[in-house]
């Protein structure tokens, strides 16, 4: 190493780094157009960075981008559903008791008083001096539930009955969570109501904001104000695969349902396929004509739709739902061969899609399974 | 993806991005790593990951994103702390690559570990003397030294960012950065440009 001869020397490095102020820096390059060492060091210095520059970069193809993005959101949409380590579920534990007395003693204040007697059970969370989400919960009879937290996070855990949430608007940083036996639900600011049993959610029905639905194995949705999902056959179409679901029956009579929050259960999580029709162009118009005859078990006619929402609007994002939904069209309407080639054409467009796990079952669906 | 959303998201700060990540939103993940992948790639290339392996670290990255996205500060740079990421993931991956490596030179009977088999981006210099005299110098950087060169010289970082990123004092930045110039000065030899 050839040690400079000027006692500048060592500025060269700190002009390259931008460690000079722009005076002092313009100093040193006066300086080194009289000074052959410093101006040798300076010339060095910016070769090495140039040197540096030439090597090979590591690049990635647009395709292989979008497969690593689609894994990517798919590997951390499943970190949102994995239940939390046991660790934090301890560090949540004190609040929990609180929580539950808090519960407790909201139930025992409001059965005192001189309404008439309810079959529900009331909560109100009043954590909010302690930045934590203010919510209001109405649960039927029997029902069980738990509230855990973290930080900011205001977790409930629900574990079976009917409930009615409303959840003041989240300020920054808050979030609230309904943790679900199959999954969970992240709440966005809203009132909503919930069916749970002990192995499944049930039904989720929001009457204002939106909430995001997260349940293994299937892609997250987002519902909002009007909307509900249900594990009723019609909106078991992300797990086509599997065996139908049927609703169970609750604890208690439902008095308090909305019958047009029932009926549509959308796909929202990647397109505002679920906005009312009147508000969207053509392709909105075409898909929602499609979801239509596909909800009232017009398979055929679904199909068809599907195809030529596909064809009219081959860039529109929920192309990849339409090629999905038209395999599960030709399973419900029992040919199965079809199933399996639509399947199979879905995994070929879309090898790393949202829906692969359920076309892979389509695809590997028996023949003499309908 | 849809037109609004894709718009939403490319006009959304990177801070503001993160802050989505952490109430749980994936549009506001794949718009971060729309904005980043390219860069973490590059860094992490340049860092000595062999590109069969840039997939993984890349993704583990992002994954580590969603976990550590609800401790971001946001007064600190979302680059930095990004590149922070991938530093400690190349620096696992270097560990468990290093622990794979002795555990197969003590099974051959071998006395050390022999360099990497893998291919490096210095692999693919075909041309150029100085160039090649240069990756071989720079692959023999130690990896911390070669974390601040790569980050401060080649990525753009300012001494501040990557002492950030790196969760160092900024003095040991320059320090790290000043030796490291000196030993590819000297590796270079005659080489040096």
């Amino acid at each position: 190493m050839n040690a400079p001869h000027c006692a500048r020397a060592w500025q060269a490095e700190a002009v390259e780094d931008g460690r000079l102020a722009a005076t002092d820096a313009a100093s040193f390059e006066r300086h080194a157009l009289g000074c052959a060492v410093c101006a040798q060091e300076a010339r060095w210095l910016a070769e090495l960075r140039r040197t540096a520059e030439r090597l090979p970069l590591l690049t990635s193809s647009e395709l292989a981008q979008r497969r690593l993005r689609n894994a990517v959101l798919e590997r951390a949409n499943g970190l949102a559903l994995r239940p939390r380590p046991l660790w934090s579920l301890r560090a949540g534990a004190l609040l929990a008791v609180t929580a539950a007395v808090l519960a407790v003693t909201a139930l025992l204040v409001q059965r005192s008083a001189p309404a008439e007697p309810s079959p529900r059970a009331s909560a109100q969370g009043s954590l909010a001096s302690r930045g934590l989400p203010s919510f209001r919960l109405t649960a039927s009879r029997g029902a069980s539930w738990r509230t855990l937290q973290r930080g900011a996070t205001l977790k409930l855990g629900a574990s079976h009955g009917h409930f009615e949430l409303a959840v003041e608007a989240l300020r920054a940083g808050q979030r609230f969570l309904v943790e679900l036996p199959d999954g969970e639900l992240e709440v966005i600011g809203t009132r909503f109501t919930l069916d749970v049993e002990p192995a499944r959610t049930l039904a989720v029905r929001v009457s204002e904001g939106h909430v995001a639905l997260r349940l293994r194995a299937r892609a997250a949705l987002t519902l909002s104000a009007g909307e509900a999902w249900s594990a009723e056959p019609q909106a078991t179409v992300i797990a086509a695969g599997a065996p139908r679901e049927t609703r169970a029956t609750d604890d208690e009579p439902r008095q308090h349902e909305q019958p047009a929050a029932r009926e549509r259960s959308t796909l929202r999580s990647r397109g505002p396929a679920s906005e009312p029709a009147s508000a969207l162009g053509d392709a909105g118009r075409s898909f929602a004509a499609a979801m239509a005859a596909f909800s009232a078990g017009d398979y055929a006619h679904a199909n068809r739709l599907f195809a030529e929402f596909e064809h009219a609007h081959p860039a529109d994002a929920r192309v990849e739902d339409a090629a999905f939904l038209r395999a599960v069209a030709h399973a419900r309407r029992g040919d199965s061969d079809a199933s399996r080639a639509a399947a199979r054409e879905y995994l070929r467009r879309y090898p790393n899609g949202l829906r692969r796990a359920e076309a892979e079952r389509l695809a590997a669906t028996d023949s003499a399974t309908p | 993806m849809t037109a609004p959303a894709r718009m939403a998201r490319e006009t959304l700060s990177d801070r503001e991005l993160i802050a989505a990540v952490a109430r749980g939103n994936l549009e506001a993940l794949g718009g971060l790593f729309e904005r980043y992948e390219p860069g973490l790639r590059r860094y992490l290339g340049r860092l000595g990951i062999a590109p069969s392996d840039a997939d993984d670290l890349v993704q583990a990255s992002f994954l580590e994103v969603v976990r550590a996205s609800s401790r971001f500060d946001p007064q600190y740079s979302a680059r930095s702390w990004l590149f922070g990421i991938a530093s400690i993931m190349a620096r696992r991956h270097r560990r468990s690559v290093g622990r794979a490596a002795a555990r197969i030179a003590t099974w051959m009977g071998l006395q050390r570990s022999q360099p990497s088999a893998q291919r490096t981006p210095a692999d693919a210099v075909e041309s150029d003397r100085a160039l090649r005299a240069f990756a071989r110098a720079f692959e023999r950087l130690a990896p911390k030294k070669r974390e601040v060169f790569v980050l401060v010289t080649l990525e753009g970082l300012s001494g501040e960012e990557a002492a950030l990123a790196l969760g160092i004092p900024v003095n040991t930045v320059w320090t790290r950065l000043h030796h490291a110039r000196r030993e590819l000065r000297v590796a270079l030899g005659e080489h040096a440009p």
